[in-house]
């Protein structure tokens, strides 16, 4: 219980310093940005409670929303998709049914699933971000654009920091 | 009362959501006005002196373009200093200083953090009140128009740059005088849009824009771009102009704050007119 609090407690940290002081000057093609710091929210335990997860998105949007002077923007976005999070999990539910205490990354879920859960929480947040942002109808396919754009390429990070915790044939 | 506590309980997950989401909206919209809460300049602090470091590093990077864009102003300055002009009248002029009061003071900033990839797009600087930096002063680097000073902490200051949904910014066609509101739709962050200009006016790609220095936000005559295309809007007199920036916002890094010490005076003045229309 301890040790997981201090490891989430680091993970939050360091994914708000990795968005605000790195990530947030990355720009691929003038279209694609990415809010990697999503990931902390999508990779929590299935079973984590539902308040506790809430309370925590609105914490990490905030820190980040600090960083980018955009006060509020990634809070309502970060709550928005932990708010949804557990309808996405019953949505994407295995027939027998998630492991007790597994965070659903791609060692436990497997490739496929992974990817399609990822995309799909992913674009939830980065479209109600971008959606925000411009707060016009008017621009909305604009705005899709950018949004699948940053999905893209946030799905790639997520992919690729994925690969140095991945333990193929975990023992059960 | 116990079916309201029972509804409380049994929804309380979707109306904790709510209450959080109400909380985030409410300091959007907060953020929103141009003068912030005080709470916010405190984070300005604390995030500005992370920001600080970082651009300290990447100032080393970008230090041969910085040194280039000095060396030319520099020789700018240098043409234009008293020794380097030749007397073509024998007499001496005499010029009287009274004649003169200064309007428009600049201060040094260096640019400690900034985005472009947002819709709403700011900029960081390393100087705050205690440099003489108030709100709604504008901010020019030496290419071009930056932005206009947003909030203000001791040693911090934000910026919102051009490239923002609520920037609009005064301005004209050098050659004509002719003038419009500039603002940017998101999608380029080098490319602006200029609206208002009556389509009678003959204007070509390459013309310069300036700012007007209508707000007494800017000086009049700073540059702000040049027209890099523009069609008629149909069903309308006016034109439709994309200009090219002259600020390059990736890697703009010293800035100049503008204080214009009659502002006030005009403000004043405006606002007393408005006051009688109504």
């Amino acid at each position: 219980m301890i040790s997981g609090v201090v490891k989430y407690g680091v993970q939050f940290v360091f994914l708000v310093l990795l968005q605000g002081l790195v990530l947030n000057n990355i720009h691929v093609f003038g279209v694609a940005s990415t809010y990697f710091y999503v990931l902390f929210i999508l990779l929590l335990p299935v079973e984590y409670n539902k308040v506790v997860v809430l309370f925590l998105a609105f914490f990490l949007g905030l820190s980040v929303d600090l960083f980018s002077s955009s006060w509020g923007l990634h809070a309502f976005s970060s709550v928005f998709l932990a708010f949804l999070r557990p309808l996405l999990l019953r949505f994407l539910a295995p027939r027998d049914g998630y492991e007790f205490n597994s965070s659903p990354n791609w060692s436990t879920m497997g490739f496929g699933w992974f990817v399609t859960y990822a995309a799909i929480g992913v674009f939830i947040h980065h479209f109600t971000i971008h959606l925000v942002e411009a707060f016009r109808f008017s621009e909305v396919l604009n705005v899709f654009g950018r949004a699948s754009a940053s999905t893209i390429f946030t799905l790639i990070i997520a992919l690729l920091a994925q690969l140095f915790t991945y333990r193929p044939n975990r023992t059960l | 009362m116990r079916n309201l506590i029972q509804f409380i309980w049994r929804q309380h997950f979707t109306l904790l959501f709510l209450g959080l989401q109400f909380v985030s909206l409410f300091l959007l919209i907060q953020n929103n006005s141009f003068q912030r809460a005080n709470f916010l300049g405190f984070a300005n602090e604390v995030t500005g002196g992370a920001f600080e470091l970082v651009a300290e590093t990447k100032d080393y990077l970008s230090l041969k373009e910085v040194n280039e864009n000095l060396a030319e102003e520099l020789a700018r300055l240098k043409s234009n200093e008293k020794q380097s002009f030749f007397g073509l009248t024998p007499w001496h002029r005499i010029v009287d200083d009274s004649l003169f009061g200064v309007q428009y003071q600049y201060t040094k900033a260096r640019v400690v953090n900034s985005s472009v990839s947002q819709r709403n797009n700011y900029l960081t600087l390393n100087q705050g009140s205690v440099n003489g930096i108030a709100p709604e002063m504008g901010v020019v680097s030496n290419e071009g128009v930056v932005g206009i000073v947003k909030n203000v902490s001791e040693h911090y200051t934000s910026v919102i740059s051009v490239l923002h949904s609520r920037t609009q910014i005064s301005a004209k066609l050098k050659k004509s005088d002719y003038f419009g509101v500039l603002k940017w739709n998101g999608k380029d962050a080098k490319i602006v849009q200029l609206s208002d200009i009556p389509s009678h006016v003959d204007i070509s790609a390459g013309d310069t824009i300036v700012t007007r220095g209508a707000g007494g936000i800017f000086p009049p005559n700073v540059l702000i771009g040049v027209i890099q295309d523009f069609k008629p809007i149909e069903g309308t007199d006016f034109y439709s102009i994309n200009v090219w920036l002259a600020t390059d916002f990736k890697k703009v890094s010293y800035v100049f704050a503008i204080t214009n010490s009659m502002l006030m005076e005009q403000q004043e003045l405006e606002s007393n007119q408005t006051q009688e229309d109504d």
